[in-house]
This record gives structure tokens, C-alpha cells and sequence, in this order.
């Protein structure tokens, strides 16, 4: 087990000694300030919880969407940049199975959403607190943790997404590219296919879990379990995909 | 030269490669013995490399096994791999990090190696100085010696070093060679290089292995082993005479010498014989006193024997 947790400290230091690694800690912090920023200024009208205010950042309808993008441009170069830089080669020649190699690399990542969600939350707080003071307590916390919740949901989807196509393509552009076109399709695809009764088989469908919140279905027949069952099929195939590729590769 | 079987670290057992129809690695099998420099020898597109990776197990293998120190790199992987340190082509690191941050990704991947075997091993190689730079600055001969810092950490039986000169200038060159001599002595480990550079390998191994399109052509030792192996064999030597017509007469009377040919424009002449042979012929040309100016060896280079083995296939 140490082992492995040595492997994933390697990782987490991969991710965490380039330049750009704070890049996405920074715009964790802008985004917070502008929506406050904008809050303050241009709509004293609207009363603002806390609560909704983490709610707005974190949603990933709203600002989240910042959040689903900048776990994605890391994920991508996961395993394409040991690829393009050659550093894959000597990554596999230590006593590890490829598997635990790229298991390493799938919990660094994991943890990397982890740690900039507890940040967003965190200067998410700060934030709200030096702008509108302490006074507006109302609202549940529990609403925090379940937009969190489908966000990371939402988020872990892409991510497996990415990290098949990065072992896949072993390019971090086209990584990228790939994910920025399904993205793009999906609000496409969902609006011609949802007549279909299938549809609710598709993964981009079920991705959004919100939508059991106020209690109608997107279609008939899906509920709340329906469509986690539906997402943990997808992930269990396009990772198992991802180990198989990254186990029978030829590392040329 | 007696062969001990516990001193085969790798042994390649008709190692097997197909893509497709081609067979890039035909039934290739050799060994390589402790404390031996095997140079892995062969033109262009041989299979030198993808023999190296499948060594390696980057690359699976069609047939065939590879065994280091008796463990299958195909099933037991992280065995057979703990014992060997490699550089497979040009050795690429994180740039983004310092010589040691990269140094201490490898350390953690192994049980075991310590701080002081990290400070050690990059005294080896000279880079004690640079450890606190970006890799990102280092030119390509520090990166070749941070390559052997991260093969040699573990302490591997086998070093195994793909290309290793390649792209290092000739003072690179040199120093790479030094090195390797040095940590196949210090470190007591086997080393297999492969290269196409045949002055290289000549200097460096004691063993070439030449392969030409994936098959075991030919293998050959090197240096002082060759030269103790050949002492009643016929040599190839040039004499320089001041009377060349009457050395000529005198080398064709003379048993066991053969007059191989006759250069009269550098008044030489090439004769094969064996020592004692030869030290007759010198003895009848003084006697006659024709003027011995010279005596010297015609060493056959590698290259040319390469280009014999090889059927004079390009190298370059």
C-alpha cells in the first residue's frame, strides 16, 4: 500500500511543480471576487445568502462550469504528457504494474478535484464575508454539499472521458479537442434524441442529477438511481477501456 | 572462455517481434554475462531498439522470452524489471523540476534507496552541482549522465542503454565511454548497449552482437579477449623494406608465410603468417640484410568486419 501511495505523491507532484498548476487556484479566486463584485455593484436588489452565493459559484451550471473546465484541462495531459515529453518510457520500467501506474495517476487526480473544490469553497466563504460582512446566515448547508455533489458528479464524468482519450490519442491537443466537441454535441444531441425512448440510456442525459430536484424526471422512466446506475455502467466501461489500452500498449 | 551459468544476468530465448506480416525481431537469442560490456550491433532499422524494449518490456514480444536474472520479464514483470536500470533512447525527464525532484520520483517508485545512494550515485556521474537546477537548463550530455543517475539508483545487475551516445558531441562521447567503463567496474554490473557507432563500440565493449533485420548475424569478442583467443592464428602484417624484389624472393621461400600482396609505390609488402612465422621471416630478412624499415599489424577495423558480417549493408 505505501507503494502505492509513493506513486500517487509522484503524481500529485507532477501535477503540482509545473508553473501552471496555480493557474486554476488564481481563477478559483477571480471568479468568486467578480461575481461579488458584480453582486455588490449592480444588483443591490437581490438579497444573498452565503449559502446561495457558494451555491452560485460552485453549481456547475453557473460558475462551476469554471470549475468542470479546469479540472479537465489537467486531466488531460494526465498520461498524453508523460507520452509527448518521453518520460513514459521510464515511468514502466520500475518494478509496477502498468495498472498501478495508471491508478496512481487517476487517485492524483481524483484528489486534485478534491483539493480545488474544498479551495473554491473555502475563498468562495472568504470572499462573500469581506463583501457583504457576516450578517446573512439563512439558508442550509446542505444545499452546498449537494450542489457539490453534482458537480462532482458531472465533473468525474468528463474527467474519465478525458483520461480514456488521453491514453487513447496520447496527445494532450487532441485530448482536448475531443472533449471540447462531445461538450459541444451534448446539448445538441440531447435536444434531437430526447423524443427517442433510448435516449435515457445515453450517458450525456444522465449526467445532470439537478434535475431530481423538483421532482419531474427528465424523461419517463428515469429517476434518481436510474440515472447513477446508468452513470456508474459508463464509467466502469470507459476506465476499464483506459486500463486495457494502457496495459496492452506498445510504448514505442 | 569458460561460461558459468549463474553469471548470465540477461538471456534472450528466440525473442520474437511481428507487426503485421513483418517480423522485425526474428528467434533473436544471446546472453550477457556479469561484468560484461555487450555492444548491441546492426544498421538501421535492424531491431536494435525494439529488441531493447521488449527487453525492457515496453513492447510486448510475438514470441519468445526474456530472462533477467532468471525471472521472464512476461510473467514476472516487476522481478525481472527490479533488476535492471535502462535508458531507452534519448533520456527524457520532467523539465519542470530540478535534477533531484526527478532523481526523487524514481527513489519513491523503489523500496529502499536512500538519500545517501541518490547523493552517491550523482557523485558517479559528476553531477553533484547541478541537482538544484531545472532540468528544463541541463544540455544533453548532463541529461545522458541524469539518464545513468536514474538507471543506476536501484542498483540494477543490467544496465541496458539505447543509443546512448547519440546526438553528444565527441568530448561527450568520450566522457560517456569513461563512465560506463567506470560503473561496469565500481558498480560490478553487465551493460548492453546498442549503437550503429562501430569506433564506439569497439572502444567501449568487450562483446558486440551484430543483428541485421531482426537475425542474429554474428557475435564476437573484443580486445584483449580476441587477441588471447588468436595467438597461433594467421595475422595480417606490412613490412617496409629498402629492397622490396629481394624481400619478395625471400617471404616466397619461407613456409608458413603467405605473401598477401605487394605494395611497391610504399615499398611494402603484406604477408599472413602466425607469430612464430613471422619472427622466422624477420630473421631470414636481416640475415639477407634487405633493411627492415617497419613492421606493423594490418588490424581488420570492426567496421570492416561489420560490412563483412553485414554484406556491406549502410551503417549510417
Amino acid at each position: 500500500m505505501s507503494s502505492f501511495a509513493n506513486l500517487v505523491v509522484n503524481e500529485w507532484f507532477k501535477l503540482t511543480k509545473k508553473r501552471s498548476f496555480f493557474v486554476a487556484f488564481f481563477i478559483m479566486l477571480l471568479m468568486p471576487l467578480g461575481i461579488a463584485f458584480v453582486m455588490k455593484n449592480f444588483m443591490t436588489d437581490m438579497e444573498l445568502t452565503q449559502i446561495g452565493f457558494l451555491q452560485s459559484i460552485i453549481d456547475f451550471s453557473g460558475g462551476g462550469s469554471v470549475f468542470v473546465f479546469l479540472c479537465m484541462i489537467y486531466a488531460a495531459s494526465i498520461v498524453s504528457g508523460e507520452h509527448q515529453l518521453g518520460t513514459i518510457k521510464l515511468l514502466l520500467i520500475r518494478a509496477h504494474s502498468r495498472s498501478k501506474i495508471l491508478a496512481s495517476k487517476l487517485v492524483a487526480l481524483l484528489l486534485f478535484m478534491l483539493v480545488l473544490l474544498l479551495y473554491s469553497l473555502l475563498v468562495g466563504l472568504l470572499v462573500y464575508f469581506i463583501f457583504f460582512g457576516f450578517g446573512n446566515l439563512d439558508g442550509s448547508w446542505f444545499e452546498v454539499v449537494k450542489a457539490s455533489a453534482y458537480t462532482l458528479v458531472y465533473t468525474i464524468v468528463y474527467l474519465s472521458i478525458i483520461f480514456m482519450l488521453s491514453i487513447l490519442t496520447k496527445s494532450t491537443g487532441a485530448t482536448i479537442g475531443i472533449t471540447f466537441c462531445i461538450i459541444f454535441l451534448e446539448g445538441v444531441m440531447t435536444m434531437l434524441l430526447s423524443r427517442y425512448d433510448f435516449a435515457k440510456y445515453v450517458l450525456f442525459f444522465n449526467t445532470n442529477l439537478q434535475v431530481y430536484e423538483n421532482g419531474t424526471p427528465p424523461m419517463e422512466g428515469m429517476s434518481l438511481g436510474f440515472s447513477v446506475a446508468v452513470i456508474a455502467i459508463y464509467l466502469i466501461a470507459i476506465v476499464g477501456i483506459a486500463f486495457y489500452v494502457f496495459k496492452k500498449r506498445d510504448v514505442a | 572462455m569458460k561460461v558459468h551459468e549463474e553469471d548470465v544476468v540477461l538471456r534472450l530465448q528466440q525473442v520474437t517481434k511481428k507487426a503485421g506480416k513483418q517480423v522485425i525481431v526474428d528467434q533473436l537469442s544471446f546472453d550477457v554475462r556479469k561484468g560484461e560490456i555487450v555492444g548491441l550491433l546492426g544498421p538501421n532499422g535492424a531491431g536494435k531498439t525494439t529488441t531493447i524494449r521488449m527487453i525492457v518490456g515496453l513492447i510486448g514480444m510475438t514470441g519468445g522470452d526474456v530472462l533477467i536474472k532468471g525471472h521472464s520479464i512476461r510473467s514476472s514483470f516487476a522481478k525481472a524489471i527490479s533488476h535492471v536500470g535502462a535508458i531507452v533512447e534519448n533520456p527524457e525527464f520532467y523539465p519542470y523540476m530540478t535534477g533531484w525532484d526527478n532523481l526523487k520520483q524514481y527513489q519513491r517508485m523503489t523500496i529502499g534507496i536512500t538519500e545517501e545512494r541518490i547523493k552517491q550515485v550523482v557523485e558517479i556521474v559528476g553531477l553533484s552541482e547541478a541537482m538544484g537546477k531545472k532540468v528544463r537548463s541541463y544540455s544533453l550530455g548532463m541529461r545522458q549522465r541524469l539518464g545513468i543517475a536514474q538507471a543506476l539508483l536501484h542498483s540494477p545487475s543490467i544496465l541496458i542503454l539505447d543509443e546512448p551516445t547519440n546526438g553528444l558531441d565527441p568530448s561527450g562521447i568520450r566522457e560517456m565511454r569513461d563512465y560506463l567503463k567506470q560503473i561496469a567496474q565500481k558498480e560490478e554490473i553487465a551493460i548492453l548497449v546498442s549503437s550503429h557507432l562501430l569506433s564506439e563500440m569497439e572502444m567501449m565493449c568487450s562483446r558486440v552482437v551484430v543483428i541485421q533485420q531482426g537475425k542474429f548475424v554474428h557475435q564476437q569478442l573484443i580486445g584483449a579477449q580476441q587477441q588471447g583467443q588468436e595467438q597461433t592464428a594467421a595475422n595480417d602484417i606490412r613490412i617496409r623494406v629498402r629492397e622490396l624484389e629481394k624481400a619478395e624472393q625471400v617471404v616466397r621461400g619461407l613456409d608458413g608465410v603467405q605473401l598477401v600482396q605487394l605494395d611497391t609505390a610504399a615499398s611494402e609488402l603484406e604477408v599472413s603468417c602466425n607469430d612464430e612465422a613471422l619472427a622466422l621471416c624477420v630473421e631470414e630478412l636481416c640475415r639477407q640484410q634487405i633493411g627492415v624499415y617497419r613492421i606493423v599489424e594490418v588490424k581488420r577495423s570492426l567496421e570492416d568486419e561489420f560490412l563483412a558480417w553485414t554484406g556491406g549493408s549502410r551503417i549510417v
